[in-house]
């Protein structure tokens, strides 16, 4: 009765879509020789109801009781309600964020790491022909990946205004923070501390066919309520990429000093004077899509950071590509240790614009040469080669310790097509891995072997093997297998199935890292697009 | 707030709805080589594909090379794809180069943030939608595996029958 009632009520200007993902879990952790039992069950529904033509409203069913990693809630996540027409958008609700490159807002979700800074509140952004203006306002309750006792919120304002001009684009932003922040990892143990900022940021791009510039720059002012202090950061990102005919090269630059300090406040990740979690701009690294590649070695400090990538991809004919990438960053100064072994002296370094190899300032770099080549519409091998190398640098001894960590992986991948009903995918990594404390080298390598058999399109069966020589895995382990199912239901809704053993490591995404705990158990996810 | 038996209702319906009708968007873009397109402009001349991809995303990437050959062999009859890139501020600046280097000749739109990717309620990629003459998705395809080309061109030859 419901559902006739229902057909015949809603009218035609009604456009309603779904989207659903279930995610369910049950099996352990594993912390050395300790096993506990984890078992998830997160259930996600995205509704959007186009009204009019001109008016959306959404909202997000959200069942995580218990999620994989994060707090349990049930109900209604999120909800807005959003009018565009012409050249005017309004919304109020909860909602993303991007102005620039993200050097003064950049608010997003990215749930597989429980990162969320997404705004509930309004905004506004109207886009005549000669300028575009945005504004907006609004809370944000930010709860931290790493620790999710520790709960920062913040009340913003601002906007963006720009200015294109054929080729060239002008923009100014400006944000305003009021935010209370957490002392320490324990939240009631240390009183939270108010903050207020302010951030301005200025960009600018330049597009024509072959070439392409963009600037950012902005600032930050923090005024520490309880300590009476102010404290000033900066940023600065700049990318210019040239394009020939099957050819492209991009320069990226980071030069992020949002709150330079020693390493007694350095290594304080609740402080009130860092770059704030609304902000997030480019981490001007490779992202991988190779498995042992996506475990970091580097986790980007956009406090005190400098580096630079330069990206290639050149294509020698239709069939076959190579994509070349470098990357190299360290902190801008060097702190050195008082004789008093407590205090430190700030060593400013001559050209701290630019990265250095020098150990006291934590370098980092990597090379990354991939080829690329079909020999089938739709079958191919790629071979690709990356080293990458991590310096800690112990500033708290007066030995000048350091524990260089380098990583030399060769991953292969081969996509064979056999008929339009079945192909096989193939895929190996073979990582060299080397750890030198000091005189002390510890060297071990890490296999990942991958088979997946595709059918129809529809259905797909993998194995996952993976194998290690390290003594000092966190589970204890030296090998992890896996396998997965998948079945694909009328392309729109995807099931899978995975068994086995997990191994962990760091992930990073989008400058955001977690810790991916060793996991053994099944897994299903089920994802619909309705 | 509490999650009710209403709530579940509530999505039911909507499901139910969604079932019945015909899904009709339309908004404007920004591509990479500063055009601004309305989808209704592409769309009210041939069926239009809409592909969401990424540069970190490999079958995106192999998706898009056999979008591409169907591109070139149906462009002429009306056919067109949109390609909406969904990386974000930290690999965007490639995002030309890689173009170039593949010789891609359909538009490409940029959604760092993503909010294209939400208004048409995308949860992963790639993700591809297509759209008839009216505006309305009569195709929607959540990632890719070889063998998607052939449906997708049976549905692409559908339409241009029936146009």
């Amino acid at each position: 009765m419901i559902l006739l009632i229902n057909k015949n009520i809603i009218a035609q200007d009604v456009v309603p879509s779904v989207s659903n993902i279930l995610r369910y879990g049950d099996g352990e952790r594993i912390f050395g020789s300790i096993k506990l039992k984890h078992r998830y069950f997160e259930n996600l529904t995205d509704v959007r109801l186009s009204l009019l033509q001109s008016f959306t409203v959404g909202f997000r069913l959200l069942y995580d009781d218990p999620p994989e990693v994060g707090e349990t809630f049930r109900g209604i996540s999120r909800r807005f309600i959003e009018f565009n027409k012409d050249d005017i958008y309004l919304r109020a609700g909860n909602s993303s964020a991007l102005f620039g490159r993200g050097l003064a807002l950049n608010l997003f979700e990215d749930r597989g790491l429980a990162y969320d800074t997404w705004m509930d509140g309004v905004k506004f952004k109207y886009s005549p022909e000669f300028f575009n203006v945005s504004l907006l306002g609004g809370t944000i309750d930010f709860r931290d990946s790493v620790n999710i006792v520790r709960h920062e919120t913040y009340k913003i304002r601002g906007g963006s205004f720009e200015v294109p001009l054929d080729e060239i684009l002008f923009g100014f932003t400006y944000i305003y923070a009021e935010g209370n922040i957490p002392q320490g990892e324990v939240t009631s143990a240390i009183p939270p501390k108010n903050i207020k900022a302010e951030i301005p940021e200025f960009y600018f791009s330049l597009n024509l066919d072959e070439l392409s510039l963009y600037l950012d720059w902005s600032r930050k002012w923090v005024n520490v309520t309880e300590d009476k202090t102010t404290s000033t950061g900066w940023g600065l990102y700049g990318a210019v990429s040239y394009l020939g005919d099957g050819f492209g090269i991009t320069l990226d630059y980071k030069n992020y000093s949002f709150d330079i300090l020693d390493p007694y406040g350095r290594y304080d990740l609740s402080r009130a004077t860092r770059m704030l979690p609304f902000q997030n701009p480019p981490i001007v690294q490779k992202e991988h899509s190779y498995t042992l590649l996506t475990r970091a070695l580097h986790e980007v400090d956009f406090n005190d950071e400098v580096g630079f990538q330069v990206d290639a991809f050149y294509s020698l004919d239709e069939n076959t590509t190579l994509n070349f990438n470098t990357g190299f960053s360290s902190i801008h100064n060097r702190y050195q240790l008082n004789k008093d072994g407590f205090t430190f002296s700030e060593i400013v370094r001559d050209g701290n614009f630019i990265p250095t190899f020098e150990k006291e300032f934590f370098p980092y770099y990597e090379l990354f040469i991939e080829g690329e080549h079909y020999y089938d519409i739709s079958s191919a091998i790629r071979l690709a080669a990356a080293f990458r190398e991590k310096t800690f640098f112990n500033e708290f001894s007066l030995d000048k310790s350091s524990i260089v960590t380098n990583s030399f992986v060769i991953p292969l991948q081969v996509q064979h097509v056999f008929s339009e009903n079945y192909s096989l995918t193939f895929q190996s990594e073979h990582e060299w891995v080397s750890e030198t404390f000091n005189q002390t080298e510890d060297k071990f390598f890490n296999h990942l072997i991958t088979i997946i058999n595709s059918f129809y399109s529809t259905l797909t069966a993998s194995i996952r093997y993976e194998y290690t020589t390290s003594n000092n895995d966190v589970s204890g382990r030296r090998n992890w297998i896996s396998g997965e199912l998948g079945y694909r239901l009328m392309q729109s809704h995807v099931i899978t199935l995975s068994f086995g053993i997990e191994r962990g490591g760091l992930i990073c995404s989008n400058g955001v890292c977690r810790y991916i705990q060793p996991f053994e158990g099944f897994r299903l996810n089920i994802l619909s697009q309705i | 707030m509490k999650f009710s038996r209403l709530n579940i209702v509530l999505v039911l319906l909507v499901i139910q709805q969604s079932l019945y009708s015909q899904d009709k968007v339309n908004f404007s873009v920004s591509t990479i080589d500063n055009r601004e397109i309305e989808l209704s402009e592409l769309y009210n001349k041939g069926p239009l594909l809409v592909n969401f991809w990424a540069l970190w995303c490999e079958p995106c990437k192999v998706e898009m090379r056999v979008l591409k050959k169907l591109y070139e062999k149906y462009k002429d009859k009306g056919f067109m794809i949109v390609g909406i890139n969904q990386d974000s501020p930290k690999s965007v600046s490639k995002v030309r180069s890689y173009i170039s280097s593949q010789k891609i000749n359909f538009p490409v739109a940029l959604d760092p943030n993503n909010q294209y990717l939400q208004k048409l309620n995308g949860q992963s990629i790639p993700y591809s939608l297509l759209f008839n003459g009216e505006g309305e998705i009569v195709y929607k395809s959540v990632g890719y595996l070889p063998g998607d080309e052939i449906k997708l061109e049976k549905e692409i030859q559908k339409l241009l029958v029936g146009k």
